[in-house]
């Protein structure tokens, strides 16, 4: 079968991205900030296939190579996806808030949430992401979109959820 | 191209049957897990009918290539769904474009997404994925979510991750 080969080797050498992401973020030392590391861990990834592809399969840019990339963009969003939910998961958050205390009832999640942050936390830690990447301006009283791009997908937001009648969501 | 051309024509059938499905069931009834098999059923819809058209051409020629782009179509779309239906950080900016100056206080936020309610809401999905039970009052997690939350602590370690969540 056409392409074949490439798919595949593509598929396999996905668990590269684990490895290289793991080595670049102990080779940060005493920094924790895993996002950089992941992106260059898929450039690595990415370019450890092209090696490959080009020494083994073939040298032409060919359907089999487009095959492969859309194998390893696929395999990039799957590992970014579990990533975020390793470290952003907010009802994973609770299972081992839970897990570490043994017990806790519906006000204990609340104010315990994340070793004793509180569930307000998270909040402020979103509406700070959201500030980070330019979308909102806050101060102590306010929150405003900022821009048109926020706006924007606001809007698509709102009108997929009613689309797929999905809910409020979150 | 017609390996991507397979893959698109699967997807758009997919997002049809998704957006059918969606519109007539209940939200408790619906998941990634269901997603999942109408993508599945519908690739296999569509690549069954090329088959049916090219015969063997099709499987040699095509098949892999048009499996490949629709994996990239399918888990973008998971991502993006899995935003749409989990995400605070779109629903904080869904509720403020929905209102008139594009702002409002962390009072007004707090009032139409009440913290209390979303946790609530997160242990009641936990609850029916039999990762926790509720008992004498105060919630207790079950093997799988034991095992998850393991597996999970110890990713945290090996990513060297202090503060989740």
């Amino acid at each position: 079968m056409i392409g074949l080969e490439a798919l595949a080797s593509a598929l396999i050498m996905a668990a590269l991205i684990l490895v290289f992401h793991v080595i670049l973020v102990h080779l940060q030392g005493t920094k924790s900030w895993p996002v950089p590391p992941m992106i260059l861990a898929f450039l690595c990834y990415g370019g450890s296939w092209a090696l490959y592809y080009f020494i083994n399969i073939s040298t032409a840019l060919s359907i089999e190579l487009a095959g492969g990339c859309a194998i390893i963009v696929a395999s990039c969003l799957i590992y970014m996806e579990i990533f975020s939910m390793i470290c952003r998961g907010f009802s994973l958050r609770i299972v081992i808030d839970i897990l570490k205390k043994g017990q806790l009832d519906l006000d204990e999640v609340l104010t315990g949430y994340a070793d004793g942050k509180g569930v307000d936390w998270i909040i402020e830690k979103r509406l700070q992401g959201l500030h980070d990447i330019g979308f909102i301006e806050m101060d102590q009283e306010k929150i405003t979109l900022k821009s048109k791009t926020a706006l924007f997908l606001g809007h698509i937001f709102v009108q997929y959820k009613k689309l797929f009648k999905i809910g409020l969501g979150g | 191209m017609p390996g991507l051309w397979i893959s698109i024509v699967s997807f758009l059938t997919f997002l049809l049957v998704h957006w059918i499905v969606w519109r007539s069931t209940e939200p408790q009834s619906r998941g990634v897990n269901l997603i999942f098999i109408i993508g599945c059923t519908s690739f296999a819809l569509v690549n069954g009918l090329v088959w049916w058209q090219w015969g063997q051409e099709f499987a040699l020629n095509f098949g892999g290539i048009a499996a490949a782009f629709y994996l990239l179509w399918m888990v973008g779309y998971i991502h993006w769904y899995a935003g749409m239906d989990r995400s605070l950080s779109v629903r904080i900016l869904g509720e403020l474009s929905g209102t008139k100056q594009n702002s409002m206080t962390h009072r007004e936020l707090a009032e139409v997404y009440p913290t209390r309610e979303m946790v609530h809401h997160r242990i009641r999905l936990l609850e029916e994925k039999k990762w926790i039970e509720s008992r004498e009052n105060a919630y207790h997690c079950l093997d799988t979510g034991k095992k998850m939350a393991k597996v999970t602590m110890f990713f945290h370690k090996v990513f060297k991750l202090k503060v989740t969540g």
